[in-house]
């Protein structure tokens, strides 16, 4: 059994405008110790998701239908009160601008203690031995315990979230952006830092990023999202070789990498759809070079190709992918008519 | 070779720095007297020349005196030692407005963040027309009106005219970038500044902004400085490129160069950090420790001894120059010019 298993799952915000379908229909699994990415761009619903699945939402934010099955659990179904035992204890979240997200005026080891004294039902004694071997496990001195945030670091403040996360030993935990506002160097020695700790506990992680890159270097599988709908998911080797959806090619093209010198950069003209009247067809299909007419009427449904790999895509034009590939690659394709 | 770091009083040069240094007094408390000698060093003694057409890339970490170099540059701060030329006049100390205005209209800069650039109730019209009508370019409304709609199609804005009545927030931030760059260049600058253009937009659009700022700076022949952390970008917007390290230019060569064989071993920290889409490729990681000094109390020597895993007792003591190992590539490292670059560094250790 999965451990976590998101079944058409619904976020919906009511706006003065109407109904934004933030989230809209996402379907995905996730085993014991695997690592997700979910990539897309900004407003594409993958933190909206997240904060669902958590159930730590927007106050105009709700769940109109789906399942979020946590170990056989549906957590939408849950009270508040069982819901607050699984934050922190089975999943827990490394918020987007982790580094902001300590209380300032509070020393570090404070969010630690009390954390581990509620959640935990720990003594303080017990809280603090606790937080020193987190800080040691994700490479913080013990000494700066009692600093306050202003005096660490972006990379020490993240590497703290990250320890305060693990703190009661989750199965899962869900980090949004983890490495977004950090440099390079920071960046790469928290991205090692997590694959360590998952090897180490058996850790199931779903990472939110709109890097490919970053997922390309931590993640099993992929998800990818564009308006609130998944367009391709499948093991990230795969997906990212042999992508089947426009819209993943045309991240690929967007995408600088360093270690290829004469790739041609090319974006994708455009923007993302209004999420309160969503086209009715496929949400891409308006910045689609591929799009037929059929694209504008009818929403494509997600079909698998690959079943090794689990992969797939929601897209008309899944037997012709070796053809679309090929004109991906080409700068014309993507420029506008 | 396009630029070089050392010339010898040679002419030419639409940017010239000298040994510029800034320095920020640093407080001890809030309510405390600024203590004598007591000094944060952003940037620390960089020479720079720069020739018509040509672009910089400067990267490297946060703190390590990037963006205050962008600002120097522009004369947003002034330099607390050093001299800056801009196409062979002096301008390290402007004293009168009309000086000023005249050096602001030559050199222009584009903002990181482009939903915060913008005045959010100006309309697109009014935001590029601004500057021409401070600048006193255009006898007429019509004329300037006319500069407005052509800085908007060579920004890709068309039909320039359904843009004009336009506000920020009914904009993209592809487009909004375009507009702050389109108001930029509505002044005919010969040297263009870009802190981290494209870090607030999204990767689908990115590609297009890119590519339109060098299709720009080619068709113009501006000189340009792109001031970013992600190295995968200047490699498509810059000829060469400057990895600085708290305040000092570490190394300096062609973008390619620094990209495929990086020398310095702070420079090869960075490279291999990028992450890439095919993480078989990612050469070996260089373990740099943690432990970055402050910048108000530098060590003597090598500024990156006490991370450096190939620190030997010569760094410690003496300062590292600025070296030509070849083909215009400089690095500051005394370990690697000793062995004309060709020093390896594998396991750790320095072969």
């Amino acid at each position: 059994m999965s451990l976590l298993d998101v079944r058409d799952m619904r976020v919906y915000y009511k706006t003065k405008k109407g109904i934004a379908q933030a989230v809209d229909g996402v379907s995905f699994s996730v085993e014991p110790g695997q690592s997700l990415g979910l990539v897309g761009e900004s407003g594409c619903g993958k933190s909206t998701m997240v904060n669902g699945i958590i159930r730590v939402m927007a106050k105009n934010a709700f769940i109109p239908s789906g399942e979020v099955l946590f170990d056989g659990q549906d957590l939408t179904l849950l009270p508040e009160k069982e819901m607050r035992n699984v934050r922190w204890r089975d999943l827990s979240l490394i918020p987007q601008a982790a580094m902001d997200s300590l209380n300032p005026v509070y020393p570090v080891e404070d969010a630690f203690t009390e954390v581990l004294t509620l959640k935990g039902n720990m003594t303080k004694k017990e809280a603090h031995a606790r937080t020193v071997e987190l800080f040691t496990m994700v490479g913080l001195d013990p000494d700066r315990l009692g600093n306050f945030p202003h005096e660490y670091s972006g990379g020490m403040k993240q590497r703290a979230a990250i320890a305060l996360a693990l703190a009661l030993e989750p199965r899962l935990v869900i980090a949004d952006e983890p490495v977004t506002a950090l440099d390079v160097i920071v960046q790469r020695q928290v991205l090692n830092e997590l694959k360590r700790l998952r090897s180490e506990l058996n850790l199931a992680l779903i990472m939110i990023t709109h890097d490919i890159s970053v997922v390309a270097e931590t993640c099993d599988n992929i998800v990818v999202m564009y308006a609130g709908k998944v367009v391709e998911k499948g093991s990230t080797q795969e997906v990212l070789e042999n992508p089947l959806h426009p819209y993943t090619m045309g991240l690929e093209n967007a995408f600088p990498d360093p270690r290829q010198q004469d790739k041609e950069l090319i974006s994708i003209e455009g923007s993302p759809p209004d999420l309160v009247n969503p086209p009715s067809g496929c949400r891409f299909a308006p910045r689609c070079p591929f799009a037929m007419e059929r694209c504008l009427a009818e929403e494509p449904p997600y079909e698998e190709v690959d079943e090794e790999h689990q992969h797939g895509a929601a897209c008309f034009r899944l037997s012709e992918t070796l053809k679309l590939q090929k004109l991906a690659k080409e700068v014309e394709t993507w420029q506008p008519a | 070779m396009a630029a070089s770091m050392n010339p010898k009083g040679e002419d030419g040069y639409v940017v010239e720095l000298r040994k510029i240094k800034k320095e920020y007094p640093v407080r001890q408390s809030l309510f405390r007297k600024k203590k004598q000698g007591q000094c944060l060093t952003a940037v620390n003694g960089v020479d720079l020349c720069l020739k018509e057409g040509d672009s910089l890339g400067i990267a490297g970490e946060s703190g390590c005196g990037k963006s205050t170099m962008g600002r120097l540059l522009l004369k947003l701060t002034e330099s607390t030692e050093g001299e800056y030329l801009f196409n062979g006049e002096d301008v390290t100390d402007l004293r009168s407005k009309e000086e000023m205005l005249k050096f602001r209209r030559q050199a222009q800069l584009v903002f990181q963040n482009p939903f915060e650039a913008l005045n959010p109730r100006f309309t697109v019209q009014r935001s590029i027309m601004e500057p021409l009508t401070i600048h006193g370019i255009g006898s007429s409304t019509e004329e300037r009106l006319g500069f407005v709609k052509e800085a908007l199609r060579k920004v890709n804005l068309q039909p320039a005219e359904s843009f004009l009545e336009k506000y920020p927030h009914q904009m993209s931030g592809g487009q909004l970038q375009r507009v702050v760059l389109a108001r930029a260049l509505v002044l005919k600058p010969i040297f263009l500044v870009a802190d981290e253009p494209v870090s607030m937009l999204d990767v689908s659009v990115r590609a297009g902004v890119l590519n339109l700022m060098k299709e720009i700076a080619e068709e113009m022949r501006l000189t340009t400085v792109y001031i970013s952390h992600d190295l995968s970008l200047l490699q498509y917007l810059c000829d060469h490129t400057a990895i600085m390290y708290l305040g000092q230019i570490v190394e300096y060569g062609k973008t390619e160069d620094i990209l495929t064989k990086p020398l310095h071993p702070y420079s090869k920290a960075l490279v291999a950090a990028i992450p890439t889409l095919d993480p078989s490729k990612r050469p070996e990681e260089v373990p740099l420790s943690n432990h970055v000094p402050s910048p108000v109390d530098l060590p003597e020597g090598c500024l990156l001894q006490d991370r450096c895993p190939y620190v030997g007792n010569a760094c410690r003591g003496s300062e590292q120059v600025l070296t030509d190992v070849g083909d215009g590539h400089l690095v500051r490292c005394d370990l690697v010019c000793a062995n004309n670059g060709n020093l390896k560094f594998e396991g750790g250790k320095a072969v």
